[in-house]
Order: structure tokens, then sequence, then C-alpha cells
């Protein structure tokens, strides 16, 4: 199998994942919901990618996964945006730079982002907007969802490492 | 070939002959009888006869079937055709069924307020990290939305457009702080203001609130929109479920059930134009 052949393989299974996790969170239909742990399978995926290609693909395909949930989501406008473009960037740097690409430091990478994504959105949402600070929905939902939205890594670290590998 | 002529053994084969031809010739004279060497043959015959029949019969049958398998597969196919065909056309005809009976919905809304124009849209997405219960519409502002639009359904008020795209828009829900509108109660005529909290809206509920001690409202009663230049007035937001009294103010304050269900939404109608509309945006400027 030619080089250009398996990138175009390795670039078609991510970009049909990224659609389908992207469909599966916007549709309504609640498949991996375990209790109120709402997963964010998008940062994960986005993330492995960008751990596993260059600081160009990780730029872009963060950049590309924030306007997509910018374009569904309730919260500030480009928030979703800045934020996948500037930590897939980031984590693609630190993972070819000074982290090894194994699954410790990406489970690393992706408890990080996860938490610091949720962290960023209750502040945003609830101490910026003047909406009334909710220590439930912060311990109910938020916690929860960053850390069941953290271990989502796992299946795709081992994706992208397959297919990266060929 | 004269020894044979004379032996004593072809003058037996040749009386043999002559009694069956004999038997034969009487049995056609007479009619309806097999002559006897057909009859004694046929006792043997008859059952490899049958049995030859049987397997010729299925051997041909065998063979009219493939000569016309492929007529059947092509009539097959074209029947196949025909039904996916209508299949799809029941899909469209009962598509269009509940279009329609959702539209007879709205006509009684429309017939009630000539006024209002409506734009149809349906939710394309849903944010699951909104707990205002926010989405997004398949309508922008080529179908002529614009900011602030209202959105409701038949049951009632839904919230309103926030952020307007070319084919989609975001809409704020009555659930959320930020949308604030004036309303009362229907039974009662008192008025007060409508907005959400987040301890409410974890429970799908609103808040009716700057209600005087002297009030009247009562769990059960409706709450509607007073037309404060956003909305028009009338428009069904939901029930009463709780009075309670403000902790801060003097006031008093009720739970409101929303009238929509918005986990269940699909369909929803934009109000893009109605009489009085942005009077006050204006006026407030």
């Amino acid at each position: 199998m030619n080089i250009k052949r398996k990138r175009f393989i390795a670039a078609f299974v991510n970009i049909l994942l990224l659609a389908a996790a992207f469909m599966l969170r916007y549709s309504g239909v609640a498949v991996f919901n375990i209790g109120q742990a709402v997963p964010l399978i998008l940062l994960p995926a986005a993330l492995s990618i960008s751990i596993f290609y260059s600081e160009n693909i990780g730029l872009l395909t963060g950049f590309l996964t924030g306007v997509f949930i910018d374009s569904v989501s309730s919260d500030s406008s480009c928030f979703n945006t800045l934020f996948f473009t500037i930590g897939c960037a980031v984590c693609s740097v630190l993972s070819s730079r000074f982290l090894n690409r194994n699954l410790k430091a990406a489970l690393c990478l992706s408890a990080g982002m996860s938490f610091l994504y949720f962290m960023l959105k209750y502040i945003i949402y609830f101490v910026f907007f003047g909406v009334s600070v909710n220590y439930d929905y912060f311990i109910l939902y938020l916690i929860p969802s960053a850390v069941y939205t953290a271990v989502w890594v796992f299946p795709f670290y081992f994706l992208n490492k397959k297919l990266s590998s060929y | 070939m004269r020894f044979f002529l004379r032996s004593r053994q072809f003058k037996k084969i040749l009386c043999i002959i002559a009694i069956v031809l004999a038997l034969s010739i009487l049995a056609g004279i007479f009619g309806g009888l097999m002559s006897p060497q057909a009859g004694i043959v046929g006792i043997f015959t008859a059952p490899f006869q049958k049995l030859s029949n049987s397997v010729i019969g299925a051997f041909s049958d065998f063979a009219e079937n493939f000569r016309s398998a492929t007529e059947l597969n092509a009539e097959k196919e074209e029947l196949k055709a025909q039904v996916d065909e209508l299949r799809g056309q029941l899909v469209d005809y009962y598509d269009i069924l509940n279009q329609n009976e959702e539209y007879k919905k709205y006509l009684e809304i429309k017939e009630q307020n000539p006024d209002f124009k409506f734009c149809p849209a349906m939710v394309t997405a849903t944010d699951p990290d909104d707990i205002f219960s926010g989405f997004t519409l398949d309508a922008g502002s080529l179908n002529g939305v614009s900011l602030y639009d209202p959105v409701i359904t038949e049951a009632g008020l839904v919230g309103y457009i926030t952020e307007v795209g070319f084919t989609t828009s975001k809409v704020t829900t009555v659930l959320s702080p930020s949308l604030t509108c004036g309303a009362y109660d229907s039974r009662t005529n008192d008025a007060g203001a409508l907005s959400g909290t987040t301890e409410l809206a974890t429970q799908n509920q609103t808040k009716f609130f700057n209600l005087p001690r002297t009030c009247s409202v009562a769990v059960g009663d409706i709450i509607v929109t007073s037309g404060s230049g956003v909305f028009p007035d009338k428009l069904i937001i939901g029930t009463v479920s709780n009075i309670s009294s403000d902790p801060i103010s003097s006031s008093l304050y009720a739970t409101v059930s929303p009238a929509v269900n918005f986990e269940e939404l699909r369909n929803v109608m934009i109000l893009t134009d109605f009489a009085g509309q942005g009077n006050q945006l204006i006026s407030g400027e």
C-alpha cells in the first residue's frame, strides 16, 4: 500500500468518526450517557489525531471540530473554535516534542483538556454571564462529564496508533 | 433357411403370432378392449412408465422453470421497484399527513391572530451541555428569520431567536435566565415578569416573579405573555405549579411549568412578523 493511500484511509476513517461523534452528540439521542455524565467524544477524537499527526493537522482538526461545535452549541459564539484550535495545537506540540506518544501521555492530555474545557465552560457560563452559580450542576454534571470524556481517549488512541503506524 | 421354415419351432412361433393377431383383431372388432399382449406388457411396464413420466415431468418442469426464470426475475424486479416506489409514496403521504395535522393546529392561532407571519422550522441539533434546553433550527436569515423572533409551537411559547445564520438559527428558551419577558395570569390578570433560573431549569421550570403580595395567582393558573414588543400578547407560557415568597424582596413568585415539552420538540414555528413587533424595544432605545 503506498503512503498516499494509507494517508487517505487514515483521514477518511478519522473524518467519518468525527462526523459520527458530532451527529450522535447533537441529535438529541443520549446513546453514551451514563446518568448525568454526557461525554464530549469529539474532544478525545480530535486530541488523538493531534497526538499522532503533525502540528498543522492537529491545528486544522481542532479548528474544524470547534467550528462545527460552535455551529450548534448554545454558549458563546467562538469559545469552542478557540479552545479546540489552541488545545489541539498545544497537545500536538507537547506530544511530538516534550512527551512520548504513549497511552499515559494521551490519557494525561485528554484528562487535562477535558477538565479545562468543562471548567472554562462553567466559568464563562455561570460566572461571566451572570447566571447564578449552581454547585449541583458542577458536581453532578460537569465533573462526571469531564471524567467520562477523558476516558474516551482509549479507543481513539489505539485506532490512531494503528492508522498512523501503517 | 429351409430347415428353419420347416422346423417345429418356427411353426410354434407362427401359431403364437396368429393367435395374438386373432385376439388383437377380435379386441379391435368388439372395441374398448385392450389387446392381450398390450395388457400383459402393460402390467410390467406401467410402473416404469409412471416413474419415467414423473421423472420426465419433473425435468420438463425444471426446464420450463429455468427457461422462464429470466422472465420471472425481470418481472420480480419490476414489481419490487413498484413496491419501493409505493412505499416511498406512503412515507411521503404520512409525512404530509403529519405536517397537515401540525399546520391545522397553527391555523387556529393564525385565525385568532391574522397579523402573525409564520416560518416553519425543524430542530436540527440540541446541545446536551445547555441546561436551559437551547437548540438549533434549520431556518435562518434566508427564510426571513431575524434576531429575537419568537418561537412557538401549538402548545405555547418556546423562546426566541438569539443567533441567526443564513440557514440556521439558535433558540434561547423560556427556561433561560437570559430571556425575560412580561407575563400575566390569564385568570386573575395579575402581571409580573418571567425569567428562568439555573435551579428551576434543571427541574424544567421557569419563574414568574415580581408579583404583589395581594395577587390572587393560584396553582394551575395559565400564564401568558403580556406583549412586550419581543413577544405578541396572550401566548401561553405554562401553568403555575407552585407559589412562594421571595426571600429578598417582599413580593411573591410562582414556579411555572412550560406548556412545551422541550425534550420532544421536533417542529416549531418562528413568528417572523406580528403587529407591534419590536415597538417597545425601539421606544426603549
